[in-house]
């Protein structure tokens, strides 16, 4: 399957391997650079994107241990990318445990008045960075509805963090971590951990249809479910009310007051 | 008949990969394939004394990846059946002393001369775990119905899918039956609800296992032993074959039949209802 293997070896062929890389980048219409800051992909600007997806991901499957884990910063400075693609590119980018970083420092923002086109930050960043400019760029990306939507279960050891709302069509398992800037919302059963709202956003809630998380946090506040509680067979939504998380069952399409 | 690599993993240690390996191998030999079960746990090598071949060890797994000798070299036959081959690991060496590549190499050679290969992965998941999956087209996931096992084979199947395995199917080891029903041990549902997987086969907890370890005869060839007949139905799944996952239902105990005898015992009663 792979060609590169022991971690030394990888570390000892880094440079003759992102040689060959550079050099295959233009028949791929990809181009995985090694930059100071990282790995730098470039997507040509006039190909369909479902060609260079399928150009990435074999490139991706020719050294799957070479790029497992790594972050990758994405170039936007020549090609832009919808939403809806750049969703398409993090699914295939976290079947090899990589995570997308954002770039101000490799492309400067270009996006005056293009809302449906977020060009760089992304995944894994906000967890790190702390900074107002960061939770400045979450609310930007909650109200214009960029919202990470996943089709799979996210299982022990995954993690998924994105500064916007998360829904997941599938099961949080224990040992998993969700991190979201907004909502997070399970269509399955939570049982690992969930942040919304990170780092600071107290509106945020969560919603599954059976919640049993390991820990659940909203913005800077955390709780755990009590001891030898039981869990209720019914959708729920976790939200902060009165400066404390508190549950409540979702009936009739809104939260139930009691 | 195409080679089929198969995998054998858990995450958490101790909860039978090993055992499994030898049983569903010696099952798979019983049919009249031949088999190959390579231990890849390089530095913690068990396969060979649960089959009882540990003396016969010359040459090992990483002496053929070294080219210290042939693989035919390194192959032990099985005492018991001429179908079946030990490919031992090195006990003197460290999970690091084989590549990925060199591994699935050794997964091509195996296959043009057996119809299965089975591969006894270490726990963890490092490289010896990624060694161990990297030449499989199949992955089977071995798992106890407790919550660290559940959890840790979760943390695979995820790994699995990521290297770009089809889905792994599980074989749930050690269950009592008669806990579960008390609810006092995970049954299989609740297994199932996490893991969301196929189920190969359920093996029952037995003491003969332990008896059979010990001996290095594999538990297969007890007849009597349920979880002997569990792994000889695993393999028979394995193989295409539809057998009902019946494995579940426990012995009765004495007094239960005498009561079914008599005409009012909770099984029977079930069935008129269904009738």
């Amino acid at each position: 399957m792979g060609t590169e293997d022991t971690s030394d070896k990888v570390t000892s062929e880094e440079g003759s391997s992102l040689g060959r890389e550079e050099k295959q980048s233009v028949q791929g219409n990809i181009a995985i650079k090694g930059t100071r800051n990282g790995l730098l992909l470039t997507l040509e600007p006039e190909t369909p994107f479902s060609e260079l997806l399928n150009a990435l991901s074999d490139r991706l499957a020719e050294a799957p241990g070479f790029f497992r884990g790594a972050s990758l910063a994405l170039d936007t400075s020549r090609r832009m990318l919808r939403v809806s693609e750049r969703i398409q590119l993090e699914d295939l980018l976290a079947h090899y445990h990589m995570s997308v970083t954002p770039l101000e420092q490799i492309a400067p923002m270009q996006r005056n008045g293009e809302p449906q086109a977020v060009p760089t930050n992304d995944t894994a960043s906000p967890i790190t960075a702390t900074s107002s400019e960061t939770s400045q760029v979450q609310h930007d990306l909650r109200e214009t509805g960029d919202t990470l939507l996943i089709r799979r279960t996210i299982r022990s050891g995954q993690a998924i963090h994105h500064p916007s709302n998360i829904v997941i069509l599938g099961d949080v398992n224990p040992g998993a971590e969700v991190v979201a800037g907004g909502d997070i919302i399970i269509w399955g059963v939570l049982r690992g951990m969930v942040h919304a709202g990170y780092p600071d956003d107290e509106s945020a809630c969560v919603c599954s249809l059976q919640l049993a998380p390991v820990q659940l946090r909203i913005a800077h506040m955390l709780s755990r479910p009590p001891e030898g509680a039981g869990v209720q067979p019914n959708p729920e939504v976790a939200r902060i009310r009165n400066g404390r998380i508190v549950v409540e069952t979702w009936v009739n399409g809104r939260p139930h007051r009691k | 008949m195409e080679s089929r690599v198969i995998t054998i993993t858990s995450g958490k240690g101790g909860v039978g990969k090993t055992t499994t390996t030898a049983n569903i191998g010696t099952a798979l030999a019983l049919q009249g394939k031949r088999v190959a079960v390579v231990d890849s746990d390089i530095g913690l090598r068990n396969l060979d004394a649960i089959l009882g071949l540990e003396n016969r060890i010359v040459y090992d797994l990483v002496d053929v990846v070294e080219g210290q000798c042939r693989l035919r070299q390194a192959l032990i036959k099985d005492k018991r059946l001429p179908d079946l081959y030990l490919l031992p690991a090195a006990q003197t060496r460290d999970k690091n002393a084989v590549n990925s590549v060199q591994m699935e190499q050794l997964c091509q050679q195996l296959r043009a001369e057996f119809d299965f290969v089975l591969i006894d992965s270490p726990a963890g998941i490092e490289q010896g775990f990624r060694n161990a999956i990297v030449g499989a087209d199949e992955i089977i996931i071995v798992a106890n119905p407790e919550m660290a096992s559940v959890r840790d084979a979760d943390r695979i199947i995820g790994l699995v899918e990521a290297a770009g395995k089809p889905e792994p199917r599980l074989i749930l080891n050690r269950l009592r039956a008669e806990m579960a029903r008390r609810g006092d041990m995970m049954d299989v549902a609740d297994v199932l609800e996490v893991l969301g997987v196929d189920l190969l086969g359920i093996v029952p907890e037995d003491e003969m296992i332990i008896v059979a370890t010990n001996k290095g005869e594999p538990i297969v060839f007890e007849k009597r032993s349920r979880a002997g007949r569990a792994f000889l139905h695993a393999a028979q799944r394995i193989m295409g074959e539809e057998v009902p996952l019946d494995e579940v239902t426990e012995v009765p105990s004495l007094l239960e039949r005498l009561r079914r005898l008599v005409g009012f015992g909770p099984a029977l009663a079930e069935k008129r209802v269904r009738s």
